[in-house]
């Protein structure tokens, strides 16, 4: 009987094929959209946690322990001392193959009588444009050389102290031994990455410019490195620990990889919690429209079970039979909706998508978040593990949809049936 | 009924005591702080010694002042600050930076920038040329001793709504008529600075502090002694002392 069960449910979804089809569409559509959308999620907490390791964090970073303490007011001189030497040791460990070191500070800026506060970043202008395409960013004048009086300053903050690209701008700072000191440098281009925090406050300079005004000698406040694998990053960290030990100032250097970056810290499960929310409304849109559609389609054949009812089915069997149909409905829509979701979401992460385009220039500057600079565009992040589930989530909606009205059949004798008929 | 003009009555008791008390009214304490800080001129030696997070930094200046309106400092020491020259006439700062050979003129906000790596701002260095009694409003508290010295103990408050220091304690030595201990907060009530004076010197009939400490409350294990190691008054000031080009000037 129960196989027979399985033939008639098979002929039962066929027998109203516009039905079905609308049924199948809505369970497929909608494992597609989760498939999707979890990956593009996915793709946009990747993007801004790169888009935070390339420009701040780096795979693994060298610090000065007070520094990191009092990160908050930017204390000049906690410094990791003699970059050379430590780039040296850092080079031979295996799987390094970047060494990025940073000076920040804050600094008045004057030119005539318009004065700023700004934060200066000095770096080497080569490799920090090979890890985050910061020329690109450059909409006015040129980008940075290796070393000489210049700097590139953000647009906003270029507004606020009213000068162009060739002015001249007057940086004073204290430095490291708390004497005040100032020099003159060239606007050589004017930055806009649409990340406001940038454009209102950053200006960049040349690490050796960033080192004489500081009066600090060869030495910098992070040394960020990048790896081969970012995965081993605390492996690679502790193998960093053991090459520094020779260092004279070993105590001052603390090596940290990103995994354990305060920062990252905080911010991760931040946008997790968010992105999962948002992620949680759209399963909730995505399971309502299943169930709405699952639902209609057993109701409107209480008719037809009255009929069997009386035909002499028994109870189970309806029961199993509408179960069965849903399971059959369920299965095959999410099944499509996997094949078609998955082979497109994983495109996507190939070719990426064009963000820029799609929200237009100007939403951008809204949303002030460190994402845009990285993800113009944004490129999903597809697995297998997203497949599974959303196939999962599809058919266990769809069965769920259905056993309110297979309950409701089981209470329900032929008469009544036939009176519910609804007329669609 | 009775309860209640009993009550009234004590009430009064103790307003006529409080009022009866030898206290001089809190205006004129500030007017003679004010007086006592006038001069026509004067030449000073002094030097600053910044500790900050157990490191001791000296630096060595001179300074030309007329009246509270005009001052002309330059750093001597330590190396990197040798030739820094300040300018300040009232409210405005310029700063010469001789490795820059250009001037910043400062205004405003930022003249809440330390000064020289201090823990004094440029706007505590120009403060003196505003007197206290136009810009607060103030309120003797009480009295108490300060290292032996008997002092009124005053709260004052800013009339000006964007004032740095908008709430002001003042130790004022009773005798002297000179502030020995100051804390100055923000309008939120947090304490920005602590002020102490620990040395006076009196020449000719006039209270003079030569040493004071300054702690800014928002950086970390900070303090600053100023310490004026010559002080002449009335003495002739070079002509074009207080100009842009003296600024300049090799």
């Amino acid at each position: 009987m129960i196989k027979n069960i399985f033939k008639l449910s098979w002929r039962n979804i066929w027998r109203n094929k516009r039905r079905t089809v609308i049924t199948f569409l809505a369970v497929a559509v909608g494992v597609m959209t989760l498939i999707f959308m979890q990956s593009y999620i996915n793709g946009i907490m990747n993007s801004a946690t790169d888009a935070m390791v390339k420009l701040d964090i780096g795979h693994i970073k060298l610090v000065n322990p007070e520094y990191l303490r009092l990160k908050r007011i930017m204390p000049k001189e906690y410094m990791v001392p003699d970059i050379d030497r430590v780039t040296a040791a850092v080079n031979r460990v295996k799987g390094v193959d970047m060494v990025d070191p940073r000076i920040r500070f804050n600094v008045l800026l004057s030119h005539g009588n318009d004065n700023e506060i700004g934060i200066a970043v000095g770096m080497d202008p080569p490799l920090v444009d090979d890890n985050i395409q910061l020329s690109h960013q450059v909409t006015e004048g040129r980008y940075l050389e290796r070393d000489g009086r210049e700097l590139i300053i953000g647009r906003k903050l270029a507004e606020k102290l009213n000068v162009a690209v060739d002015d001249e701008l007057l940086l004073i700072t204290t430095d490291i031994n708390y004497s005040s000191y100032a020099l003159a440098f060239k606007i050589v281009g004017i930055f806009e990455t649409g990340y406001s925090y940038m454009d209102k406050y950053l200006l960049f300079l040349p690490l050796p410019q960033a080192q004489t005004m500081l009066d600090c000698g060869n030495a910098a406040h992070e040394v960020l490195l990048f790896i081969d694998d970012p995965e081993r990053a605390v492996a690679v960290a502790g193998e960093i620990r053991t090459a520094l030990a020779g260092h004279p100032q070993a105590g001052d250097i603390e090596v940290i990889p990103w995994q354990q970056d305060e920062l990252l810290g905080e911010l991760v499960p931040m946008m997790q919690d968010i992105w999962g929310a948002i992620m949680k409304i759209i399963m909730l849109i995505v399971g309502l429209v299943i169930l709405n559609t699952m639902l209609m389609t057993v109701m409107e054949r209480f008719h037809e079970i009255g009929v069997m009812k009386a035909l002499g089915f028994k109870n189970l069997e309806v029961f199993v039979m509408i179960m069965v149909e849903a399971a059959y409905i369920g299965v095959i829509g999410a099944l499509v909706g996997g094949a078609l979701g998955g082979p497109l979401s994983a495109w996507l992460e190939k070719t990426g998508i064009d963000v820029t385009k799609m929200l237009g220039e100007g939403l951008m500057e809204k949303f002030d978040i460190p994402i845009p600079m990285l993800a113009k565009i944004l490129y999903p992040d597809f697995s297998l593990a997203i497949l599974i589930h959303a196939i999962v989530f599809g058919v266990i909606v769809a069965l769920i949809a259905v056993l309110y009205p297979a309950i409701k059949s089981l209470r329900m004798s032929p008469v009544e049936a036939f009176r519910s008929e609804l007329k669609v | 009924m009775k309860r209640t003009i009993l009550f009234t009555a004590l009430l009064g008791l103790l307003w006529l005591f409080t009022g009866a008390q030898d206290t001089p009214g809190a205006e004129d304490i500030l007017e003679k702080i004010d007086e006592n800080m006038v001069f026509d001129t004067a030449y000073v030696e002094a030097e600053m010694r910044i500790t900050i997070r157990n490191r001791l930094i000296t630096k060595t200046f001179t300074s030309f002042s007329q009246g509270n309106e005009k001052s002309f400092l330059e750093f001597l020491s330590p190396a990197r600050d040798r030739g820094t020259k300040i300018l300040k006439i009232e409210e405005i700062v310029q700063i010469y930076y001789p490795s820059a050979e250009r001037i910043l003129r400062l205004s405003g906000h930022l003249l809440r920038q330390s000064m020289m790596g201090s823990d004094f701002s440029y706007e505590d260095m120009t403060e003196r040329s505003k007197k206290l009694r136009e810009e607060y409003r103030a309120e003797v508290k009480g009295r108490e001793e300060i290292d032996g010295r008997p002092c009124w103990v005053m709260e004052l408050v800013s009339r000006l709504p964007k004032q740095t220091y908008f709430t002001r304690k003042v130790w004022v030595d009773s005798e002297r008529y000179l502030g020995l201990r100051e804390e100055l907060y923000a309008k939120s009530g947090k304490l920005l600075k602590v002020m102490t004076v620990d040395e006076i010197k009196t020449t000719r009939n006039r209270f003079y502090p030569v040493k004071v400490t300054l702690e800014d409350k928002l950086r970390e294990n900070s303090r600053t002694e100023m310490i004026i190691t010559r002080i002449d008054f009335d003495v002739p000031v070079p002509e074009g002392t207080f100009s842009e080009r003296n600024l300049m000037r090799k």
